[in-house]
């Protein structure tokens, strides 16, 4: 903590500290990710986490005094999440050709998103935390971890359930579509954004570009919708006696 | 060819403002929403009433969105806090993604099949997936 508008030594210090972790675990994530032909399991995400919690293990560094230094790391992805538009709107003749079946699905499968994992994990009796942090699991994880936190939730545990939950619709998603008899690119697209945000569009544009337009179109709307129902739906729950 | 970086210079300012935006209004009203989806609809509105994605913004978001992995680090680490909630809950966080993905990933599709009346009634006119990767 700094009170004085400049930056003294000790808080540069700090900050090239947490920077320089930061990076040489991304580097570590990418060469895994690469090295194992960006197999889904390999997530860089969820890897460069693990480096960096055994580099901050190593050097003896809290997570506060990490995090500190790190802000301008953090601070950007926000700015990334707002970048998000320029993607969204590359996709504009592909929304314009279906923009009511679109809105209509990706409103369905936000709601059921939402609301299947508020139920089951009540009805599991998972703590509010845990509750919170679970509801936007199928959103992009900068949003999933803004929804967690101004609900009051925990956004790190909403960031790694995300990325599992990504991890799980990328590997299993198309399978079990194509055995349940959705062949079409367009439904495969929009069901695997919807259900595993980036790390399934990833994987969609590995496969196919019509797969992965979709697929990204339905990430980015999905995360718009889930953060505009959340709020309501968990206050619904709360009327309810349940949260 | 070289690359004027004053129209870079000005897009990600302009991104910038547009997240600075969201998360006034955001505080400003209260609301339980990220800031930086707000940003995301002001930025996303702001590029249709312009027509098009103005010169330079590709080469500014390109990187961001390439390595938002890295951007996810610092947050993400905040794992090690809650390790306690994971190993006391890893039951229900295990069973609710495990059980509710599959759930929506099918939901979703069989929604969008039903509003677009996507007929399958032949596979063949879907081509088989192609493998880029390798």
């Amino acid at each position: 903590m700094t009170n004085s508008a400049a930056p003294t030594l000790a808080d540069i210090a700090v900050s090239a500290e947490a920077i320089g972790v930061t990076l040489l675990a991304y580097g570590c994530a990418l060469t895994v990710y690469r090295v194992g032909r960006k197999s889904p399991l390999l997530n860089p995400v969820l890897i460069a986490i693990l480096v960096t919690v055994g580099l901050l293990g190593a050097r003896n560094t809290s997570y506060e005094r990490y995090f500190q230094g790190a802000q301008v790391i953090h601070f950007l992805l926000g700015t990334a999440t707002v970048a998000l538009a320029v993607p969204l709107y590359h996709q504009l003749q592909a929304l314009k050709s279906a923009l009511i079946p679109i809105s209509v699905s990706i409103f369905v499968g936000s709601v059921s998103a939402a609301v299947s994992s508020l139920a089951l994990s009540l009805w599991l009796g998972a703590s509010t935390g845990t509750v919170l942090s679970l509801l936007p699991k199928s959103t992009t994880t900068p949003v999933a971890m803004g929804i967690a936190e101004s609900l009051g939730g925990l956004p790190a545990l909403s960031a790694v359930t995300v990325i599992v939950t990504g991890i799980i619709g990328a590997i299993a998603g198309l399978p079990l579509l194509r055995a349940a008899g959705f062949h079409d690119l367009r439904e495969q697209g929009i069901a695997l954004g919807m259900a595993a945000h980036g790390v399934g569009t990833a994987r969609a544009f590995q496969i196919d570009i019509t797969l992965g337009a979709w697929s990204g179109l339905a990430m980015s709307l999905g995360a718009i919708v889930t953060s505009a129902i959340a709020p309501g739906l968990w206050w619904l729950a709360q009327q309810a006696g349940l949260g | 060819m070289s690359i004027d970086p004053l129209p870079m210079l000005l897009n990600f300012v302009a991104i910038i403002l547009c997240q600075i935006a969201g998360n006034s209004v955001v505080n400003y009203l209260a609301i339980p929403i990220p800031g930086p989806v707000i940003g995301l609809l002001l930025l996303f509105t702001l590029l249709i009433l312009r027509g098009r994605v103005p010169e330079g913004m590709d080469r500014v978001t390109a990187p961001l969105l390439k390595h938002m992995s890295l951007l996810f680090i610092p947050a993400g680490t905040g794992v090690l806090m809650h390790l306690d909630i994971i190993k006391n809950e890893w039951l229900p966080i295990v069973a609710v993604i495990a059980l509710t993905t599959p759930l929506t990933l099918l939901i979703t599709a069989a929604t969008l099949r039903y509003c677009m009346g996507i007929t399958d009634k032949k596979h063949k006119t879907m081509p088989p997936p192609i493998h880029h990767d390798k």
